[in-house]
């Protein structure tokens, strides 16, 4: 059980296994999706999760809001425990909780109306009386500006940007205080990317909206999210403050990550790290390396790397947050267990024996 | 409302030939409705016996010839429309909603207890001969054109079931359906609301071929004596009756088997229509 | 060096049929690739961009019509192309990458097999090449060795950097990663190929770090090889990050085109200039909310300049004619040059910075 009132999410220890192959004895395997996981995530603030194919950042979403039940570890939301499948959870916790999905051409479905699709939720949680359900839906489609005569329509009849419009409204129509929202613009064009972006900013200061932010594109974080977390094969490997983090990326990955991104001016690319040539692919979450999982294209890789999986690490120097009571200053270089990561506000947190 | 009907009409008629298909059946349905007002000797499809021109040649008078009884082949051929298209409406009215709702139940609860039990019903129907289960189940039942209807019904069920079922357990992890679960609507809503809309074009497609598929097997149940009882005509009942009386006087089989022929051909090129109609445009 | 265009579209239009007339997808564009030059071309989904190279490709659907227009490859009248000479222009001429390589490579076979389907028997460099390459016994009418083509399989996966090629050889398409099998994908294209290399959306489904990897590896191999490079993309940093020349693409039509480093720093075309300010930067500080409206519908496009509903600068002439392209202080005639920039070579003419708009009328 969690005390902390600014909290409003907290991952601890979360791991979520799939069974690929059933073996007799132990060698059984399995698909590490998320391995170990622990992240708070504060009242009103926008964190950003990073990752590629295989880091575990859409499986984390998907457990947080109850697609999956979490193989160990605990999620509290609001201070309860919640890590069981939706159908479990109580209904306050389904309507405070939502999820926006990547593709909003699968997740609307393209046989009902936009009006049907967003009278639901209004329907099953019983908000708002029959005669009244009309006018709720013009006024969904009003907060995320679209024109209410769109109710009428069906999915396909509108373009991909204005579909997931219809998508946040969808999952903001029960006033929910956690958004998580699964790459909502990846499947969109770069056109409509920022009426999304800057549509979420704005339902976040009126509504009072809280997000999880799930993304491959750094440089999208860079103008969304308050902090960032990186992944990769299951594991967080930095967690910071958005401007602490670019402007001091530490962790090899993260830095691999930043001189990939394909920038469009020179002002970018004065800011962008040194092209790093990665060497081979991506392991797949089925076989994860020994020791540091990254080591195997880590070009700082050390022996210690191969055999030892890494503490967090937080490498603040100078800003404290005031209201950090827990753990009183920060301090430099001291190995801070998993478990008290939650405090990560204010901090930079990294996990790589470089700094260790 | 319009708009929609015209898209689907032009992409029915790419083809020609399902065009053509679709307006045989448009005629043979006109004439089944009609029969009474169309055919030269309305009543031969009734008891009628006239010896002296029983087994003519066809001639201008008798264009497919008489049968034995001296009953006008054409006449009875036109009447006996009417049961074909009869039990292909009632059996396909009754098999394809249970053969969805079961399809539904299982493909929904895949991996649970509810798939194994039904689709291993299923399973077993689907293991024994449709031809054979009909003839079972009829020669169980008095012969009669209502219990071939069942017996026909019984044999085509689970092929809806496991159509459905497997259309229904791959459109259960789309993310409209996730979300659906994820905002907490109930079973019945996420099987009728939103699942199943996405999975009715093969099913159309299939109830198109199917008609002609129930109108061969009622065929073959009269062929043997179980369905629609003489006087009455049956184009299987007419195929067998003439079947003895090859080669010499061969109308009395071909015309009824042509027809039976010609009908089923139909419907299985407007199926293809029927499924190009309903393929979704994508350029 | 070579004065002729590799690849030169000429005024082309290409209509798909549907219920209730054509859709106008490809409006009369024009596009130029000479030797060796690697060109981008950029435009969002819908604006016809894979139509157009698709009808490059002679990969047109059933439903697809090309009122006109010219596709010339090396002064070859592509369109006009029978069923044997277009085989040979796959063949010898040009190749595709595809954005999805799992579709590409076929799932029964291994990779092992596909590749020597390909190196054994094609050869781009016709009999004298193929006699150096496989040995006297090509002229005597034997097929090359297995061993031959087996080195052969093995050399062209070094080429694109796969480790451990003997065992990659063994395995399955779905045995591998989607950046391995991109890579693949581009040693076949690129063992024919040997003047174009048409490469559609080729990182698009990878992630970012290996995105890099394979732009990095298209951009290197194309050089080795003075292949012409064709990149359709959407994504303007990838464009950006190996071509040298852009060609920006609006609802069916070229609207600007200018060298790479040129468009980033002076964005003519209202646009070009709504694309740029609505991708996020690294660097911070929020982005736009985008171009309003939405991609013309195609089968009543808007009269004039097919941008001008949205176009926050339109003017009247905007909606009745179309513009032509005009020269924005380059090295060619400046006013209006419409259409196909004088012919002529890999000169200074291919680096002009031409936009499609009236704004920029009479300079």
């Amino acid at each position: 059980m969690s005390d902390r009132p600014g909290t409003l999410l907290e991952i601890r220890n979360l791991r979520k296994h799939f069974l690929v192959l059933k073996k007799g004895g132990n060698k059984s395997v399995f698909l590490k999706a998320v391995d170990d996981i622990s992240l708070d995530l504060y009242r009103g603030e926008v964190l950003g999760l990073v990752g590629e194919s295989g880091s575990g950042k859409s499986t984390v979403a998907y457990t947080v809001v109850g697609m999956y039940k979490p193989s160990s570890g605990s999620i509290f939301f609001e201070g309860r425990e919640i890590g069981v499948k939706a159908e479990s959870r109580p209904r306050e916790v389904k309507r405070e909780l939502q999820i926006v999905f990547q593709d909003p051409s699968t997740s609307l479905n393209p046989r009902r109306s936009i009006g049907r699709i967003l009278e639901r939720p209004l329907k099953v949680h019983g908000l708002v009386p029959r005669r009244s359900m009309e006018g709720e839906v013009a006024k969904l489609l009003e907060l995320v500006e679209l024109p209410p005569h769109f109710m009428y329509k069906n999915p396909p009849a509108i373009g991909g940007g204005e579909r997931q419009l219809v998508s946040i409204a969808r999952a903001i129509a029960t006033r929910p205080k956690l958004l998580i929202l699964d790459e909502p613009t990846s499947a969109l064009d770069v056109s409509v990317q920022g009426k999304i972006i800057n549509t979420l900013t704005r339902l976040r200061r009126e509504l009072g909206l809280s997000y999880l932010f799930i993304t491959h594109d750094l440089s999208l974080m860079r103008n969304v999210s308050d902090r960032v977390a990186i992944m990769y094969l299951g594991k967080i490997c930095e967690i910071a403050d958005t401007k602490s983090f670019f402007e001091r990326p530490l962790h090899p990955y993260t830095k691999m990550l930043l001189s990939s991104i394909p920038v469009v001016s020179r002002e970018e690319e004065k800011v962008r790290p040194e092209k790093i040539r990665s060497h081979g692919e991506i392991p797949s979450p089925v076989n994860v390396p020994p020791g540091c999982s990254f080591h195997t294209r880590c070009p700082h890789a050390m022996e210690v790397c191969r055999r030892e999986d890494p503490e967090f690490v937080d490498v603040v120097q100078e800003d404290v947050i005031q209201d950090d009571t827990i753990h009183g200053k920060a301090v430099g270089g001291e190995t801070i267990s998993g478990a008290s990561l939650g405090r990560s506000a204010g901090r930079h947190w990294v996990r790589c024996h470089m700094y260790g | 409302m319009g708009e929609a009907a015209g898209r689907y009409w032009y992409k029915f008629s790419r083809k020609k030939l399902s065009v053509a298909g679709l307006a045989v059946i448009l005629l043979v349905v006109f004439a089944s409705i009609f029969a009474p007002l169309i055919v030269p000797y309305p009543e031969h499809a009734g008891p009628f016996v006239d010896l002296i021109r029983g087994s003519t040649t066809p001639s201008r008078a008798h264009l497919f010839g008489t049968d034995l009884y001296g009953r006008d082949i054409l006449s009875r051929v036109v009447f006996a429309f009417r049961p074909a298209l009869l039990i292909g409406i009632v059996v396909l009215s009754i098999v394809v909603p249970i053969g969805t709702v079961i399809g539904l139940i299982a493909g929904y609860h895949v991996g649970h207890l509810s798939d194994t039990v039904l689709m291993r019903i299923t399973d077993i129907f689907l293991g024994l001969p449709p031809l054979i289960l009909a003839l079972a189940v009829s020669a169980v039942l008095t012969p009669s054109l209502f219990n071939s209807m069942v017996a026909v019904s019984i044999a085509f069920w689970p092929w809806y079931a496991r159509l459905v079922y497997s259309m229904v357990s791959s459109v259960r992890n789309e993310y409209y359906v996730r979300s659906a679960e994820l905002i907490g609507e109930s079973v019945p809503h996420i099987l009728f609301r939103e699942i199943l809309p996405n999975c009715v074009s093969p099913i159309f497609t299939k109830i198109t071929l199917d008609f002609g598929w129930v109108i061969i097997l009622s065929a073959s149940l009269s062929f043997v004596g179980l369905g629609e009882q003489p006087p009455a005509p049956a184009l299987g009942t007419m195929v067998a009756e003439g079947a003895r009386y090859l080669p010499d006087h061969w109308w009395e089989a071909v015309f009824p088997a042509l027809a039976i022929v010609l009908i089923v051909l139909s419907f299985n090129i407007m199926g293809d229509g029927v499924r190009d109609m309903l393929a979704s445009e994508e350029v | 060096m070579h004065s002729e265009p590799v690849l030169s579209i000429q005024n082309l239009s290409v209509w798909y049929r549907v219920y209730g007339g054509y859709l106008k997808v490809v409006n009369g564009i024009d596009m130029e690739v000479f030797a060796g030059e690697k060109v981008a071309l950029v435009g969002e989904t819908g604006c016809g961009k894979t139509t157009s190279m698709k009808a490059v490709m002679r990969l047109l659907p059933l439903n697809a019509r090309v009122p006109g227009g010219k596709i010339l490859f090396r002064g070859d009248d592509v369109l006009a192309m029978g069923k044997r000479e277009v085989r040979r222009y796959r063949r010898q001429g040009l190749s595709m990458i595809f954005q999805d390589p799992t579709a590409s490579l076929n799932p029964v076979f291994t990779v092992g097999s596909q590749i020597s389907e390909v190196v054994g028997r094609y050869d781009a460099e016709g009999e004298a090449g193929a006699e150096r390459r496989y040995g006297a016994e090509w002229g005597k009418g034997a097929a090359p060795s297995r061993k031959r083509v087996r080195e052969l399989s093995l050399e062209v996966l070094r080429k694109v950097a796969l480790p451990d090629p003997v065992r990659i050889m063994k395995s399955y398409p779905f045995q591998l990663s989607g950046g391995m099998r991109q890579r693949i994908c581009i040693a076949l294209a690129l063992s024919t190929a040997q003047a174009l290399l048409i490469a559609d959306e080729p990182t698009t489904s990878l992630d970012v770090t290996i995105q890099s990897q394979i732009i990095d590896l298209i951009g290197t191999l194309v050089e080795e090889r003075k292949t012409s490079l064709i990149l359709i993309t959407h994504s303007l940093g990838v464009a950006r990050e190996v071509t040298e020349r852009i060609h920006v693409m609006y609802a069916g039509t070229i609207i600007e085109v200018a060298r790479t480093s040129e468009l980033y720093e002076r964005p003519l075309h209202p646009y070009t200039r709504g694309l740029l300010t609505s991708v996020p930067r690294l660097t911070g500080g929020g982005f736009a909310d985008g171009i309003p409206g939405r991609i013309p519908e195609y089968l009543h496009p808007p009269e004039g300049c097919r941008f001008h509903p949205r176009c926050p600068k339109v003017m009247d002439v905007c909606r009745t004619e179309r513009p032509p392209f005009y020269t924005v202080d380059g090295g060619g005639a400046a006013g209006g040059s419409g259409g196909v920039s004088g012919g002529g070579g890999h000169n200074a003419a291919s680096f002009d910075h031409r936009v499609a708009c009236f704004l920029y009328r009479g300079e």
